[in-house]
């Protein structure tokens, strides 16, 4: 898919004017913030499975080559194949050979988000194959030609009544003539006319939750059941998975379970929760004839080791996208690649090039709750810190911001010297604001003033008032 | 030209300063897939099988009891009268399935099932008490298709079955005899989606319903 990243501000601006949008976003609202507090609440070995489940992944990395590997073989063992891709060019090339190959005239896709980001759908048309998105969400947004905007919800921004007209528009070809006016008339109307596609398909793409080393399974969660089918019906079952997404055993596997649906929607395990392991076997009636698993590197290799490392160990639950304060108010959209909120805003630098992602990762207050529930314990924050540092390290940050933070810097560093300005500026602007607490204007921060009031100083900093107040007391002693 | 394995494999291999171990070869690796150590388990005071059954219904699952192999056919009938289905099945094939006598107007089928198949019988590797969830295996006597394709989705589950962790199927299952079956389903409740404006819908693609029939 191909980034808009660098158009972040014109697209935020966009989104907050967007009044279907703002109803979308509003509707979901908290729902999936109070769902997860709920499972957390009933969940008290929730700390000690993160722990586990940071550690697994660790020790994973640490031997990706060989748990990896041992994943190959294990897939060979019990029949299907690996395919290696270290570019999204090289990942599509080989699905769509795979497609070629057994002459597919119709694909069904399950929800994958690393599909999205090698743009799989995108090379299969263009090689004449039309994939048909299985997951509810994903259909509705294949119909209005657009990427996801959440990563487990992808149609979380349109409204109830943009998904009715979708449907008018695209499935009066199936003899739909009443506007679909409730949300059960829509699922079933998606379930009918998917059901056709379900059946014919030749191929089913998938992605993959995890990736089991010891028994070379691939792990998929869903609640639809569209994975499930898309996996079972067709003759060949493809997975695309990103390499990072292998742990060593079952075991390993059933921790970061408990902490993935949890996080993401509060449920304890979704309705579907299933393991894949190498095509049909001899005697069995249905499941695929070939099983092919397409690793994608995609830049994670690069990040094994450095500052970003600690990325690699995201499952992919959207809890930092849903507890993002920047993402509430824009939606997913205005990040303008596959990843958007906190781990878009560390991962698409990383995949797409600092340079013209460089507003995603200033686009954060920094207030941490991504971090808090994030349940690999990611340190998100630090990790915008650390793109931000890089950006001003490279000098690809806006000149004058370069300039505001040296001087910042070096007056931060002589605390006298900083004091005693921020101690006159302080007082300044008080009085400039004359007791209102708040200023409509403000040199230099036209900005931040053109949107919202710029807060007034109280007339003193806190450190003068805190000697003071440490002086008075000595004093009543 | 290198492969793009042996790229990404060379890449892995220089971030951890190493030569190529030739783990695969060596077995170096095996050791950690071969201890299964458990992560933490959540508890409960409840018995097990209390457990899995309040868990069950908290995801929209229905239950029967039957005491014995008997009364499953009549529990299986009452269900289908009073969800007013017509008496039309397709099961798998276990040994406690094929030892059930069916009433003469039933018509039932052992076989994988198609798009057009209302009602599916089949019997659960495990039920799992921490989750209120099924266990399937995929094999030649329980085809996939009947977990997801009909609408209509029964389950008979032995009390002796239900196990308390998800890691106690990973047991079971390799005490079995051959690899791991192609496919190993948890099912939870019935299909559910919740992709138009965060409103929970049952039957999304997979079952609308979904029926434990609990003997023992």
């Amino acid at each position: 898919m191909k980034s808009q990243s660098s158009a972040f501000k014109t697209n935020a601006e966009k989104a907050l004017l967007d009044t279907q949008l703002q109803r979308a976003l509003n509707k979901a609202g908290t729902g999936f913030i109070d769902k997860r507090q709920a499972a957390m609440d009933a969940l008290p070995e929730f700390e000690a499975l993160r722990t586990t489940a940071r550690r697994i992944k660790e020790h994973t990395l640490s031997q990706l080559d060989d748990y990896l590997l041992q994943f190959e073989q294990q897939v060979e063992a019990n029949g299907g194949q690996v395919h290696w891709a270290r570019t999204p060019e090289e990942a599509v090339q080989r699905v769509v050979q795979l497609c070629q190959a057994v002459g597919a005239q119709h694909i069904t896709k399950g929800k994958t988000m690393v599909g999205e980001e090698i743009g799989v759908n995108e090379a299969l048309e263009q090689a004449g194959m039309t994939p048909i998105e299985t997951d509810l969400g994903e259909y509705i947004i294949q119909l209005a030609e657009e990427p996801p905007s959440h990563i487990i919800a992808p149609a979380v921004h349109k409204t109830r009544e943009q998904i009715t007209e979708l449907f008018k528009q695209h499935h009066a070809q199936y003899g739909l003539t009443q506007p679909l006016e409730t949300v059960p008339a829509i699922v079933n109307e998606a379930r009918q006319v998917l059901r056709q596609e379900f059946l014919q398909a030749d191929v089913g793409i998938t992605g993959a939750n995890m990736l089991i080393a010891e028994t070379g399974s691939t792990v998929l969660v869903t609640n639809e059941g569209n994975g499930d089918l898309t996996a079972s019906l067709p003759r060949v079952h493809i997975v695309i998975a990103s390499i990072e997404k292998v742990v060593p055993t079952l075991e390993d596997a059933t921790v970061i379970l408990r902490l993935l649906a949890r996080s993401a929607t509060g449920q304890e395990i979704t309705s579907y929760t299933s393991f894949f392991t190498g095509p049909r076997r001899e005697a069995d009636q249905d499941g695929p004839e070939a099983f092919h698993v397409v690793l994608v590197d995609n830049g994670r290799t690069a990040m094994l080791g450095n500052e970003y490392h600690p990325m690699l160990r995201c499952i992919h639950c959207g809890a930092c996208l849903n507890h993002c304060p920047v993402y509430g108010s824009i939606g997913g959209h205005a990040y303008g690649w596959v990843y958007p909120g906190p781990m878009g805003a560390v991962l698409t630098p990383l995949m797409t090039g600092l340079q013209q992602a460089s507003d995603l990762p200033q686009a954060s207050t920094l207030c941490g709750r991504c971090a808090e529930v994030c349940p690999m314990a990611i340190p998100l924050p630090d990790l915008l810190r650390q793109h931000r540092f890089e950006l001003h390290q490279q000098l690809k940050s806006h000149w004058l911001t370069r300039l505001t933070l040296t001087l910042w810097a070096s007056l931060a560093r002589r605390p006298k010297c900083y004091r005693w300005i921020t101690n006159i500026v302080s007082r300044l602007l008080h009085t400039v604001a004359r007791g209102r607490g708040r200023m409509q204007r403000l040199p230099f921060a036209s900005a931040w003033t053109r949107s919202r009031d710029f807060p007034a100083p109280q007339g003193e900093t806190f450190i003068s008032s805190w000697a003071k107040q440490i002086a008075r007391q000595g004093k009543e002693q | 030209m290198t492969s793009a394995r042996d790229a990404i494999l060379e890449s892995i291999r220089r971030t951890r300063q190493r030569g190529n171990t030739a783990a695969i070869t060596t077995g170096k690796h095996a050791v950690e897939v071969q201890h299964h150590t458990r992560g933490p388990l959540p508890q409960w005071q409840e018995d097990d099988s209390e457990r899995f059954v309040a868990k069950l219904k908290a995801v929209a699952g229905t239950l029967g009891r039957v005491n014995s192999e008997v009364e499953i056919t009549s529990a299986i009938q009452a269900y289908l009268q009073q969800q007013a289905l017509p008496p039309q099945l397709v099961t798998a094939k276990s040994p406690l399935l094929d030892s059930l006598t069916w009433p003469k107007d039933f018509v039932v089928e052992q076989r994988p099932a198609t798009g057009d198949d209302t009602t599916v019988l089949t019997e659960a590797f495990a039920g799992v008490a921490e989750t209120g969830s099924l266990v399937l295996l995929s094999g030649p006597d329980s085809p996939t298709s009947l977990n997801f394709l009909p609408d209509n989705y029964l389950c008979v589950v032995q009390r002796a079955h239900i196990v308390r962790h998800i890691e106690d199927v990973w047991d079971r299952i390799r005490q079995r005899t051959g690899p791991m079956p192609r496919a190993v389903n948890f099912i939870t409740g019935p299909s559910r989606t919740a992709d138009v404006e965060q409103t929970i819908q049952l039957g999304a693609h997979g079952p609308r319903r979904l029926h434990v029939v609990l003997l023992g």
